[in-house]
């Protein structure tokens, strides 16, 4: 079980990627695995841009700092040791349209009677797809200015954390079917480029996150046969929040055999047994995350990367720290 | 009111929160409570991953109610209950489909509007479609008078409210003079204002190479006259939803209350009556006991004292008691961090009333014996230290 949990990890670095999406079930967290990738791949001396998504910017206070990167990015960690600074950038559509619409019309005042047009805002908001495309479409030029180019790049490798399950896979459809749709013209094109870099096999990784609970492991199965269907260049599975396995076998066997009699009468008692149901709790949530890990690598071809549970009142930079050193094999 | 008499006495109560705090699980136990307690309920989610089906013992749900049979009760070793459970998985699609179907004049509208790239648009690609759907079918079953409770699970979109400002956003999609702007183009007596939209359109017709206007213009052409029937069915949804029939439940794990405290504004805001909060996966404080710190702290430096207090022999597992030790530990700091972040909940919401507290499982909930052994949590009788007063 425990060779089965580790899972296999022989396969070449993603870190030397260019370009490592996560994506996954909500409150599986992906920010918090995309800001450990992040770490782990400067400490290989990579230097990172993670791009987040929302209203809700996340990345630089996982890292502990106060400041918001935004739309423009900004450098939110420092790891030290010689190893470079991380950025993070965070996207809206409704800044992408801005700056895409600011790019196609030039000039700024016809910009502003146009957009700010409230017909105008109502097509944009029921066009399908477009803020998706917009955001996409951010991503590709910047990856093509700052990540992509072989000299004087401003960044090795970018992580992008994409939004949940449903809304993940959306945004990778859209650069196809925006090429359907427009067949030619500057559309098609930047469309194009869009889904030539998320579907670049050779610089490109898509990494699904979940917990070892049953649903998202259905969830994590059913994004892998979407997302390879749909030609997404396949990285591993990450295994969030795995309890430690704690207790020995035999240790478990024992603290589980215990029958619970009534109330006991003093306090030393009462607390020996809440000590034992904790234990008793441990043991069954490992167990039940095995079962689970067993489903996922029964029905999951991909290499698995396990990340311990965290016993702490918050995710900050030492948590980030401590998951960093499971993915140093990522 | 305590949870079993909105149960009793409301007949929509609605699930809402972020994704992955138990909203489907907890729908589908508070309707098997309904269930217990004899009324006719049904459970309508629009979660894509089946759990309501398999939380309910049903091989699969579609757009049309299922009962979930008694032998799907005696499987799980529960008494079969006096009413009737029914479950229900949301087609938004096939849903709009319907609506169409049943205003359109005749077939040919019906069948112009169903084939019209907007409408498809609108009808499966556009945020706000499901939920107003949802909302769309919450209304056809209440009206239907075949059921005492309809419990609803929302889905779990980015902001979790926008269920409140899809019908009117919907409505927007179809309002005839905002529609007419797009299609009369160099038109008579434009303003400037059309004129630029206009033109407008033109220029992102043409980066896009959508053909939007053909779309759209063919789209209210065919829609004519169905419009009022939709706008009068929106505002009566919304009537059902703030009135007193109605419940919201906001659910919430200890590590996502900011944005509960977030959604119960904007209940509040849009004046839909808010029953209250349950707080699900939390872990409880095992040394909540006057004088248990410690004595804990007594124990844990003779970790053996811990094992005799349970009458087990130590001499045979030495390493366990320190583990055992250890490992309450841990759970002791989820506790903290739990019970730090239902104050800070508290801090934000101080007038709200109901809360709940259900314990983190140790197994997946993915059965009706599961979900029975929750509502032992969720409807428990003593509460008192639950309740804000």
């Amino acid at each position: 079980m425990r060779q089965m949990i580790s899972g296999a990890g022989d396969a070449p670095s993603l870190l030397d990627k260019r370009l490592l999406i996560f994506c996954g079930k909500g409150g599986t967290g992906k920010s918090t695995v995309a800001a450990a990738a992040a770490l782990a791949a400067a400490r290989r001396g990579k230097r990172v841009l993670i791009v987040e998504i929302g209203d809700h910017e996340q990345i630089p206070s996982i890292f502990g700092s106060r400041k918001s990167a935004g739309y423009a990015g900004a450098q939110v960690a420092a790891p030290g040791a010689g190893a470079p600074l991380i950025w993070s950038m965070c996207l809206t559509a409704g800044e992408a349209l801005q700056e895409f619409a600011l790019r196609s019309v030039k000039f700024k005042a016809i910009y502003e009677a146009v957009l700010e047009n409230s017909v105008v805002r109502f097509f944009t908001a029921a066009a399908p797809g477009l803020d998706e495309l917009t955001i996409m479409g951010k991503i590709e030029t910047v990856h093509r200015e700052a990540v992509a180019p072989a000299k004087n790049s401003r960044f090795d490798l970018m992580i992008f954390d994409a939004p949940a399950t449903g809304q993940g896979l959306a945004f990778f459809k859209v650069p196809l079917m925006a090429m359907k749709m427009a067949r030619i013209g500057p559309l098609y094109a930047k469309a194009e480029r869009m889904w030539q870099l998320v579907s670049d096999a050779d610089h490109t990784a898509f990494n699904i996150v979940t917990l070892p609970e049953e649903m998202p492991v259905s969830e994590a199965i059913e994004l892998h046969a979407a997302s390879a269907a749909m030609g997404l260049p396949q990285g591993k599975v990450i295994v969030n929040g795995v309890y430690p396995d704690f207790f020995r076998g035999d240790e478990a066997a024992l603290a589980l055999s215990r029958k619970q009699d009534g109330e006991p009468a003093d306090l030393t008692g009462r607390i020996a047994r809440a000590a034992l149901q904790a234990a008793r709790s441990s043991v069954a949530r490992r167990r039940a995350q095995e079962e689970s890990i067993a489903k996922l690598a029964a029905s999951l071809p991909l290499d698995r990367i396990v990340l311990p549970f965290l016993f702490s009142p918050r995710v900050r930079s030492q948590e980030i720290a401590t998951l960093a050193d499971s993915l140093e094999g990522f | 009111m305590d949870l079993e008499d909105l149960v009793r006495t409301k007949k929509v109560i609605v699930c809402v929160g972020s994704g992955g705090v138990g909203k489907t699980t907890l729908s589908a136990a508070i309707a098997l409570k309904a269930a217990e307690l004899g009324q006719t309920v049904c459970v309508l989610t629009i979660d894509p991953a089946r759990r309501l089906a398999d939380a309910m013992g049903v091989a699969s749900l579609t757009n049309v109610a299922t009962r979930v049979e008694r032998e799907g009760f005696e499987a799980a070793g529960l008494p079969v209950p006096t009413g009737q459970l029914w479950a229900l998985m949301l087609d938004a699609k096939r849903t709009w489909d319907d609506l169409v179907t049943s205003y359109a004049a005749d077939e040919g509208q019906a069948e112009r509007i169903l084939n019209n790239r907007y409408y498809q648009q609108i009808s499966s690609a556009v945020a706000g479609s499901q939920e107003f759907m949802a909302m769309e079918k919450l209304y056809e079953l209440h009206n239907s008078g075949k059921y005492d409770l309809l419990v609803l699970d929302t889905p779990p979109t980015r902001s979790a409210l926008d269920f409140l400002d899809a019908p009117k956003k919907m409505m927007g999609f179809m309002d005839e003079e905002v529609l007419k702007a797009f299609i009369t183009p160099g038109g008579l007596g434009l303003s400037l204002f059309q004129k630029s939209s206009a033109w407008m359109l033109g220029v992102l017709q043409s980066l896009t190479g959508f053909e939007v206007l053909n779309d759209i213009s063919g789209f209210v052409q065919s829609f004519s006259g169905m419009h009022a029937g939709f706008r009068e069915r929106a505002s009566r949804v919304a009537a059902l939803l703030r009135g007193d029939d109605s419940a919201f439940l906001l659910v919430t794990s200890p590590g996502t209350v900011d944005e509960a405290a977030y959604f119960y504004r904007r209940l509040v805001e849009y004046r839909m009556p808010v029953g209250g909060f349950i707080l699900n996966r939390v872990h409880r404080d095992a040394l909540g006991e006057a004088g248990a710190k410690e004595e804990w702290d007594a124990m844990r430096r003779e970790p053996a004292r811990i094992l005799a207090g349970v009458d087990l022999d130590v001499s045979a597992h030495a390493g366990l008691a320190v583990r055992v030790a250890e490992n309450l530990e841990r759970y002791q700091v989820l506790a903290r961090r739990d019970t730090a972040q239902i104050h800070r909940l508290e801090r934000a919401c101080p007038v709200a009333r109901l809360r709940r507290t259900i314990s983190a499982f140790d197994v997946d909930v993915h059965d009706l014996a599961a979900l029975d052994k929750i509502n032992r949590d969720l409807f428990r009788a003593d509460d008192s230290s639950q309740e804000t007063p």
